[in-house]
């Protein structure tokens, strides 16, 4: 890739304007943003990452996406840095800097990665299916609870499951969000914990670098807490229902919808796959006798 | 006392030389194009319906020991046993004289949904096997499973013994139940039935996903951000990106299989009760008598090693042994320590050809 490539120099003007940014901060000229301030990196994506190479496509938004997170929490954490007054002679120093960190990331955080680094991944998925689910999201059903009545009565009451099963699904998905953001929290409580420890045992923390992976053990200590208990299984196996009562409820509306047009059906089509597999067993069974009557019958 | 040692200029020069190297690490992977998977030379040699078995070419001369079989997992594709040239348990193999044949189950479609175990292991399986003894001239051949593929493996030759020279298992779960298994954690509330019944195939996204969440902070946010400590070293960025390759790279699976795994064997635990049946015949474990020696990782998030002890207790064979690789379920096949693998397994089928 040549420098005057126009990847090459957006990525350069990029990284120059994170640096420029940052001597802004650290000289007081401008505010440390909240959350992700480098659109760049998002533009860079919408406009070169289809013409990058294919097993590069991913990796590339995944850095950009992590590496944003990243100067996110360097964000967060410098504005506790830049809180604290100077000199170390104050004797409430410490837990003065561990409440500002405790504020700044429990709030930086949840904007940065919305319900954590799961946010990204875990929930998205999820709502990608339920996306697929929610086709008949834009139409109107019945309200649960009103009786279905007249010669559309059926139809009513196939609008007023879906539309139950809807709403079960995005109750789901709220609860497991809300579990997540506890993880979250959780995870800078035991991030205040360490910082502690740190300092008491005379071990600054030294760089982002060292904050960050601080984060990532703490984040990774709560969640392997929360996911190992009865309530997360729950949550998940509740989501994971309340989808496959959508996706089922949509689907017969479906199957109606294409029978009503002599269309063929995922039911049909189940029906004639297993009678192939019952099929395809009975002639493997048939072909395996026929081999052991023809070994039986060589001198 | 005070938790930081930190100030503006070294603040400064530490974000700026991320931010550069991030910009940096991204030309580099866009520079390094589409990477190859898979090194080894190979044929196919038989195919049926989705799957295709493939026998490598030879690399040094013939050891004389029967063929090893190797029965990958359905889950993610298995060129991870072939990932590069210096990180290969297939070479490993084929350096030492061993002829080498591969499953390669391909990727179900709607077509497969009602695919079972018992299609699985005593069709596919079974027919691979017969292929591969035909082929050679053995009347039993040497089984090589990996992870869910040796659960099979170990099914299968319980269900056909007279086929298996000796058996070796890696990364393989026998007890789905232990208590730091957090798969098994999970798949204990979930409605396999209602999931299968409505879905068919299970994406793989949604297992993937399922896999990352097990560490997610290691295994999304922290080793992207590792990444920029690596940007200058072209080939270890290459070796990254075909892990992210491969982790991605992840076939649905045949819904009536995963309704069957998940309930007989993570819910139900049927390999450790001794109740699974396949095809009408009871799985006892007790009718393996072949040389078994169990691969396990001491560090397998995925696979812990409390789920693959116990198949000592479980098979009928007086010549058992295991390998306790020092590391993790993935780094048993690209890890600088994964040579040993190769090396012994291949002295462990040496002395017992």
């Amino acid at each position: 890739m040549s420098e005057r490539d126009p990847q090459s120099a957006w990525l350069d003007a990029w990284a120059a304007t994170q640096k420029d940014l940052w001597q802004r901060f650290l000289t007081g000229q401008a505010p440390a943003p909240a959350a992700p301030e480098a659109p760049g990196l998002a533009m860079f994506n919408q406009f070169f990452g289809q013409s990058l190479p294919e097993s590069s496509q991913d990796v590339t938004r995944r850095m950009l996406q992590f590496g944003e997170g990243y100067l996110g929490v360097a964000r967060e954490f410098w504005k506790v840095v830049e809180a604290m007054p100077a000199g170390g002679a104050d004797p409430g120093r410490l837990q003065k800097e561990v409440e500002a960190l405790r504020s700044s990331f429990a709030d930086g955080f949840a904007r940065l990665y919305g319900t954590g680094p799961l946010g990204g991944d875990l929930l998205a998925a999820w709502q990608r299916m339920g996306a697929a689910a929610g086709g008949t999201a834009g139409q109107p059903f019945s309200w649960p609870g009103l009786p279905a009545l007249g010669p559309t009565r059926e139809r009513q009451e196939a609008m007023e499951r879906l539309g139950r099963a809807a709403l079960r699904y995005q109750q789901a998905l709220a609860g497991f969000s809300q579990l997540l953001t506890r993880v979250s929290a959780e995870a800078v409580e035991r991030l205040a914990k360490r910082v502690t420890r740190r300092a008491q045992s005379n071990e600054p923390i030294g760089s982002f670098r060292a904050m960050y992976d601080l984060w990532v053990d703490s984040g990774e200590e709560a969640f392997a807490a929360a996911a190992h208990g009865a309530e997360f299984a729950k949550a998940q196996s509740e989501l994971n229902d309340a989808l496959m009562e959508l996706k089922a409820e949509q689907h017969k509306q479906v199957e109606d919808w294409a029978r009503s047009l002599d269309l063929p059906t995922r039911t049909e089509m189940n029906t004639v796959l297993k009678r192939l597999n019952t099929l395809r067993r009975r002639v493997r069974e048939l072909e395996d006798e026929l081999d052991a009557l023809k070994q039986a019958r060589r001198p | 006392m005070s938790a930081f040692s930190f100030d503006g200029s070294k603040a400064l020069e530490e974000a700026a030389a991320f931010g550069r190297k991030l910009a940096d690490g991204v030309k580099a992977v866009a520079a390094i194009g589409d990477v190859q998977v898979g090194c080894s030379a190979k044929d196919a040699v038989y195919a049926e319906d989705k799957l295709t078995v493939y026998r490598y070419q030879p690399l040094a001369a013939d050891a004389g020991l029967p063929p090893v079989l190797l029965c990958y997992a359905l889950v993610n594709r298995p060129y991870m046993v072939d990932l590069q040239q210096d990180r290969s348990l297939v070479r490993g193999l084929l350096e030492r004289g061993l002829d080498v044949y591969l499953i390669d189950w391909g990727y179900p479609d709607g077509a497969d949904r009602f695919l079972e175990i018992d299609d699985y292991v005593n069709g596919y399986l079974d027919r691979c096997v017969d292929q591969v003894r035909q082929a050679s001239g053995h009347a039993a051949i040497n089984l090589l499973g990996v992870c869910q593929g040796g659960t099979f493996s170990l099914c299968y030759t319980a269900l056909h013994p007279e086929k298996v020279k000796n058996l070796v298992l890696m990364v393989t779960p026998v007890d789905f139940q232990t208590p730091e298994n957090l798969l098994s954690r999970w798949a204990q509330d979930l409605d396999v039935d209602r999931m299968v019944d409505v879905m068919g195939n299970v994406p793989g996204e949604l297992l993937n996903v399922t896999f990352l969440s097990l560490m997610p902070f290691r295994l999304t946010s922290q080793k992207y951000v590792a990444l920029a400590d690596i940007i200058d070293d072209t080939r270890q960025l290459e070796n990254f990106i075909r892990m992210e390759k491969w982790i991605f790279d992840s076939p649905d699976q045949a819904g009536e299989t995963f309704r069957q795994f998940i309930k007989w064997m993570y819910q139900e635990n049927r390999l450790m009760k001794g109740t699974l049946e396949l095809g009408g015949r009871k799985v006892d474990l007790r009718a393996v008598r072949c040389p078994v020696l169990n691969v396990y990782a001491t560090q397998d998030h995925l696979v812990p090693p409390s789920a693959s002890i116990p198949i000592e207790g479980r098979v009928g064979t007086d010549d058992y042994q295991t390998f306790a690789f020092p590391g993790g379920h993935i780094g048993i096949y690209v890890s600088g320590k994964a040579r040993q693998v190769p090396k012994a397994v291949f002295e462990w089928l040496d002395a017992r050809r």
